[in-house]
C-alpha cells in the first residue's frame, strides 16, 4: 500500500468530518424550518459543507508531510486546525452576514477551548483510526 | 545475445512483478483492521470529553457556532 498515500491521507481526513457535517446540517434544517429560528442557511452552509471537511483532509495531508520533522502527536496536530478554522470562519462569518456567528466574537473565547479538546479527541480517536485503516500511519 | 546479458535479463524479470499481475485484494487487509477494534481512551482522554460535555451543556448556545466553525 504504497502508492498515492497523500491522496489516501486525503481521503482518511475528510471521512471523519463529512458524516459529521450531515448530522450538523440536518441540526440546521430542522432548526430554520421546524422551529423557524432565523437562521439564513443558504449563506451559512458554504463553510462548514465546503471549507470544513476539505480543511480537514489536506490538514491530514500536512500531517503525513510533516511528521518527519516535527513528530507531533496526531491529536496535538488536529487540535491545531482549529486556529486557522474559527477566525476563517468567523471572517466568512462577517463578509457574508450570517449575524449570529458574526456579530458576536465573545463566545469565541468559550469556542476556543472546547473546539482544542474536540479537534484532539477527534484526530487522536478517529482520524488516526482512518488513517490506520487506510495504511496511511 | 552474451551469456551476461541472459543472466541480467534473467535478474530484471525476477526483481519486476509482470504488468499484467492481479492488484492484491485489500479488503481482507481492511477487514483485520476493522476487526482489532477501537484504541482504549486514557484517563487524560476520558476526563477531557467529560470537560467538553460539561462545557456543551453549560454553554448550550455555543453548539451552533461550533457547529458552524468545526
Amino acid at each position: 500500500m504504497n502508492n498515492h498515500p497523500y491522496l489516501r491521507a486525503y481521503i482518511a481526513g475528510v471521512a471523519v468530518p463529512t458524516p459529521m457535517m450531515l448530522c450538523g446540517l440536518t441540526g440546521y434544517i430542522v432548526m430554520r424550518y421546524v422551529f423557524n429560528v432565523p437562521v439564513p442557511i443558504e449563506r451559512a452552509v458554504a463553510f462548514p459543507l465546503a471549507v470544513v471537511p476539505n480543511a480537514w483532509g489536506l490538514w491530514n495531508v500536512a500531517y503525513l508531510a510533516w511528521r518527519e520533522h516535527w513528530h507531533l502527536p496526531l491529536g496535538v496536530h488536529g487540535a491545531i486546525l482549529p486556529l486557522i478554522l474559527i477566525p476563517g470562519g468567523f471572517v466568512l462569518a462577517r463578509l457574508l452576514g450570517i449575524d449570529f456567528i458574526g456579530q458576536n466574537a465573545a463566545w469565541m473565547w468559550i469556542a476556543f477551548p472546547l473546539a482544542f479538546a474536540i479537534y484532539y479527541l477527534a484526530w487522536k480517536y478517529l482520524v488516526s483510526f482512518c488513517n490506520h485503516l487506510l495504511g496511511v500511519a | 545475445m552474451k551469456p551476461d546479458d541472459k543472466e541480467i535479463r534473467e535478474m530484471l524479470r525476477n526483481a519486476m512483478p509482470p504488468i499484467d499481475a492481479e492488484p492484491p485484494d485489500l479488503w481482507p487487509r481492511m477487514l483485520r483492521r476493522l476487526h482489532e477494534g477501537p484504541a482504549r481512551m486514557s484517563l487524560f482522554d476520558r476526563i477531557l470529553l467529560f470537560a467538553v460535555s460539561l462545557g456543551l451543556v453549560a454553554f448550550p448556545a455555543i453548539i451552533p457556532q461550533l457547529l458552524y466553525q468545526l
